[in-house]
């Protein structure tokens, strides 16, 4: 019987151990396993932050890209207004309008982006209205050096824009 | 007075105010000398000014689209009268003269002129 006892003792005392240290391998089992999630966490965040960054350049690059393309054409339209040739600047000048329209719609671009490029295509409606109404009825386009200089005026703002961009990008 | 009408009329009155102090990007229109555009993300507004012969001066403000093309405007002057804005007149030449004065910096102007003299 005592020898039962003492084995029973023996099992109890163990027992108790186990439930002890269990309950602390439990417990800092409990703290590592919070600590893997919350650095897996931090590593997939930091991986969403890097792959949007990388979007957003990319976008960025393309809409540079794609505003690089529309100064090219308004650089062809003032060419082609020196050199007197106004039908063919009309032509490319609704071209390039129309680029910058879907471009305006871009979501990616930012408010002051976009007030930007409303407002070069509103200067650039005025223009067009001016130069078709003066090709209709047969006249002159008014102030020619105005029509230069306000073209050249829609291409800088363009170029800040898209220096910004290129900026935003890098 | 339609809702539409009312908004107007707000859009107007903050214009009015936000540029009396210098808040609002008010440009030179690229062709006519007496319009003055400030540009938001998707549209424009213009004020402008049509001098007649032998009758007040006739001020429209318009709101123009994302593709340059008005889709709103309202005309007065001295001589006409509007049922839902009686102050039309006032508001619309008001404007027309802060975004004159703004479009041009006549303010750079009057300061260095100050200096100079």
């Amino acid at each position: 019987m005592q020898t039962g006892g003492g084995f029973a003792a023996y099992v109890n005392g163990a027992a108790n151990w186990f439930t002890f240290w269990g309950f602390w391998v439990t417990i800092v089992g409990f703290v590592v396993t919070i600590w893997q999630v919350m650095k897996t966490k931090s590593t997939a965040e930091a991986v969403r932050v890097a792959v949007e960054d990388v979007r957003q350049d990319v976008s960025r690059e393309y809409l540079s890209g794609q505003l690089r393309d529309i100064l090219d054409d308004l650089g062809e339209v003032h060419a082609m207004h020196v050199a007197k040739v106004p039908h063919l600047a009309a032509k490319r000048h609704v071209a390039a309008k129309s680029k910058l329209i879907r471009l305006a719609q871009d979501p990616e671009l930012l408010a002051f982006e976009k007030a930007d490029l409303q407002a070069t295509i509103a200067h650039l409606t005025a223009i067009q209205r001016r130069v078709e109404s003066a090709m209709l009825e047969g006249e002159e386009i008014g102030d020619p050096t105005r029509v230069l200089g306000n073209l050249s005026r829609q291409i800088d703002r363009l170029t800040g824009i898209q220096a910004t961009m290129r900026n935003r990008s890098k | 007075m339609s809702s539409t009408d009312e908004k107007l009329m707000k859009l107007v009155a903050r214009l009015n105010e936000k540029s009396s102090n210098g808040e609002v990007p008010w440009e030179p229109d690229a062709v006519d000398d007496a319009k003055f555009l400030a540009s938001f993300p998707g549209y424009s507004v213009a004020i402008a000014k049509r001098d007649r012969r032998g009758g007040p001066p006739v001020h429209t403000f318009s709101i123009l689209d994302g593709s340059g093309n008005a889709i709103e405007s309202v005309s007065i002057s001295e001589d006409s009268y509007l049922d839902y804005w009686p102050d039309a007149n006032r508001d619309l030449s008001g404007l027309f003269h802060l975004a004159r004065r703004k479009a041009l910096d006549v303010e750079q102007a009057l300061d260095n002129l100050l200096k100079a003299l």
